[in-house]
């Protein structure tokens, strides 16, 4: 049988890390919430992720306390991955201001951007794994579906 | 390593939906799993893996298992595909 060389993102989702990671998608509304709902529809159920949808006017010195004080509060104790969509844009900026405070209250956050469904589906594929794991890949993930298909 | 030729009968193939209820099966057994499709072979733990075969209404995949609850693995991956992931009466 022909065997494909699998990368190591692609082996077995086993979990590294017993707590996990809190797992929250911050973009252009209605992006955030479109993407959890079509998780939840992939599998069938519903899925512990946090979509925050920005919307028009939003800025990072306006937004980050609401964040940082609602992403401490659901902390396990194994950090933040937070994925958004535009580098530059709102989002991404109101992500990278959060991080920032988390970092000062020792909470690990790692910003991740372009989010699309594959980098969501995948995180959450291997959600028990840490911190830094888990960033790696939602970035393979991310750019695992992107190819030119005709 | 056991192994089985399982047909995708469903009328959708393996679409998202489908690769989500497989991964979830396969993910419930300590055996390492494997799914092939003509000459690619992904863990079927990996949702993007096996949504990435595209495995379309009459494709024959190949199930591989190993470990120590391998042929109960291959039994329930067996009677999802038999169910049509649920999704036809």
């Amino acid at each position: 049988m022909a065997k494909e060389r699998m990368t190591p993102a692609e082996q077995s989702p086993k979990p590294s890390c017993t707590t996990a990671v809190v797992i929250a998608v911050m973009a252009h509304a209605p992006l955030a919430s479109a993407l959890k709902e079509v998780a939840e529809h992939v599998f069938g159920e519903s899925v512990d992720i946090t979509a925050i949808d920005v919307l028009p006017g939003a800025c990072a010195a306006d937004s980050t306390g609401a964040l940082v004080t609602r992403l401490s509060g659901l902390d396990r104790g194994a950090g933040v991955l937070l994925l958004t969509d535009l580098p530059g844009a709102s989002p991404a900026n109101i992500c990278a201001t959060s991080a920032s405070a988390l970092l000062n209250k020792t909470i690990g956050c790692t910003v991740i951007t372009g989010v699309n469904v594959s980098m969501l589906l995948r995180v959450l594929n291997y959600r028990h794994q840490s911190l830094d794991e888990l960033a790696q890949q939602a970035i393979e993930g991310g750019r695992q579906t992107i190819a030119r298909l005709t | 390593m056991p192994q089985i030729d399982l047909l995708v009968s469903n009328k959708l193939g393996l679409h998202a939906r489908a690769a989500g209820k497989l991964t979830k099966t396969a993910g419930q057994f300590t055996s390492d799993i494997f799914i092939t499709k003509e000459a690619r072979r992904v863990n079927a733990k990996s949702i993007m893996g096996v949504m990435m075969l595209a495995a379309g209404k009459g494709t024959t995949v190949t199930i591989e298992a190993e470990g120590d609850d391998a042929q109960e693995a291959l039994q329930e991956i067996k009677a999802l595909f038999d169910d049509k992931f649920g999704e036809e009466a």
